[in-house]
């Protein structure tokens, strides 16, 4: 506007105005360059401040206890502690009970493989008695050494339960 | 005295010392929210007739304010590099559809960085460009803004703060009032709209045609 202003009130091929408004002109870009530059170093300290500011708001929250984040992640973890605890003992009672049952099943075989041994050994005692009362007389203690070997057949798998259960 | 300040400073060291990369992306993160919203109030204002006189002033801080925006929004995804706990990739925080962490938001905030950075760099090559094209693809540097705000606040892990909230509510109300006043008048045909509303574009395209460079 003031240049205008002065080149309406000069004549047009006056020989000193011409160095008065270039420089004018190189001093008005410089004051516009320095103001730039001026206002690019207080965004760049603006933002720097900002980012300080902003960093330390977050420091605080979370060293304070108070970081949305992390009391997410307290709350999962004790989420999933609860569901480990629950499953710990529910884990707990299930081993429990395959215990007892291996227990069981354990007690039963034992049963049965004494109960074997004693029907086992009674038929040994039984072929023993046979194969005596066949060297003595063939036809009369054949009978009575099967009746024998039956009594003690039955008095031995009579007599097995008892050790069964003493054992 | 001495000794409390101590104290609380070895605490806070103690605290939040792993997680320091952590806050430096947040921190960085809500630094691009505003000044981008800055940025973008700015920009919007050189097109009014409001700060007319002290146009040549904008111009430069709308430049340094969405080259710090850019600086922010780089700081914000390379220090995420560096957390321990999510352990991201390169291309999980620049590629979009690569993080398997809330994968949508993530991919939302790649794809506004990228355009920001390509609509905002651009303006170098204005005159390759031509200044009409550059003006109508700046235009979506808009859009790309509030990708950002999406992001933020679908993502950002201080979304739910009031702090936060507040602060975003500053900043970017404004510059949607702004944006929303930009789209109306613009979009009001030139019959019909007023002078003060016709006015802004074709006062733009004059001065931008008279930048240096």
């Amino acid at each position: 506007m003031a240049d205008s202003d002065a080149r309406s009130s000069q004549p047009p091929h006056d020989a000193g105005s011409r160095p008065n408004a270039r420089a004018a002109a190189q001093g008005k870009r410089a004051a516009l360059r320095r103001r730039a530059r001026r206002i690019r170093r207080s965004v760049a300290a603006v933002t720097a401040a900002l980012f300080c500011a902003l960093f330390l708001v977050v420091y605080v929250q979370l060293a304070s206890g108070h970081d949305p984040a992390l009391s997410a992640t307290s709350k999962n973890t004790s989420t999933a502690a609860g569901n480990l605890k629950a499953s710990t003992s529910s884990a707990t009672t299930a081993k429990e009970a395959a215990a007892k049952k291996a227990e069981a099943k354990a007690a039963e075989a034992k049963r049965a493989a004494e109960e074997k041994a004693a029907a086992k050994q009674a038929g040994a005692e039984r072929e023993s008695a046979t194969t005596s009362a066949s060297s003595e007389s063939p036809e009369t203690t054949s009978s009575g050494a099967s009746s024998e070997a039956t009594s003690s057949g039955e008095s031995s798998s009579a007599a097995s339960p008892v050790t069964t259960s003493q054992s | 005295m001495s000794l409390s300040f101590a104290h609380l400073a070895a605490v806070l060291g103690t605290a939040a010392g792993p997680h320091l990369y952590w806050i430096a992306s947040r921190a960085a993160g809500s630094a691009a929210l505003i000044l981008s919203s800055v940025s973008v109030c700015v920009g919007l204002l050189m097109g009014g007739r409001v700060l007319k006189r002290r146009w040549p002033d904008l111009r430069v801080t709308h430049e340094a304010l969405s080259l710090a925006t850019l600086a922010a929004i780089a700081i914000h995804g390379l220090t995420l590099l560096g957390d321990g706990f999510l352990h991201p990739s390169l291309a999980d925080v620049s590629v979009p559809f690569v993080s398997g962490y809330m994968t949508i938001w993530t991919t939302t905030g790649i794809v506004a960085f990228w355009a920001m950075l390509a609509l905002g760099l651009s303006y170098y090559a204005r005159g390759r460009i031509g200044v009409q094209r550059w003006r109508m693809l700046h235009r979506f540097t808009a859009i790309a803004w509030i990708l950002g705000i999406v992001h933020s606040l679908g993502e950002g892990t201080d979304a739910g703060q009031t702090w936060f909230l507040a602060m975003t509510a500053i900043v970017v109300l404004p510059a949607l009032v702004l944006l929303l006043m930009r789209w109306l008048g613009s979009a009001a045909p030139s019959g019909s709209a007023g002078p003060t509303q016709s006015a802004p574009p074709s006062n733009t395209v004059s001065t931008l045609t008279k930048l240096p460079g």
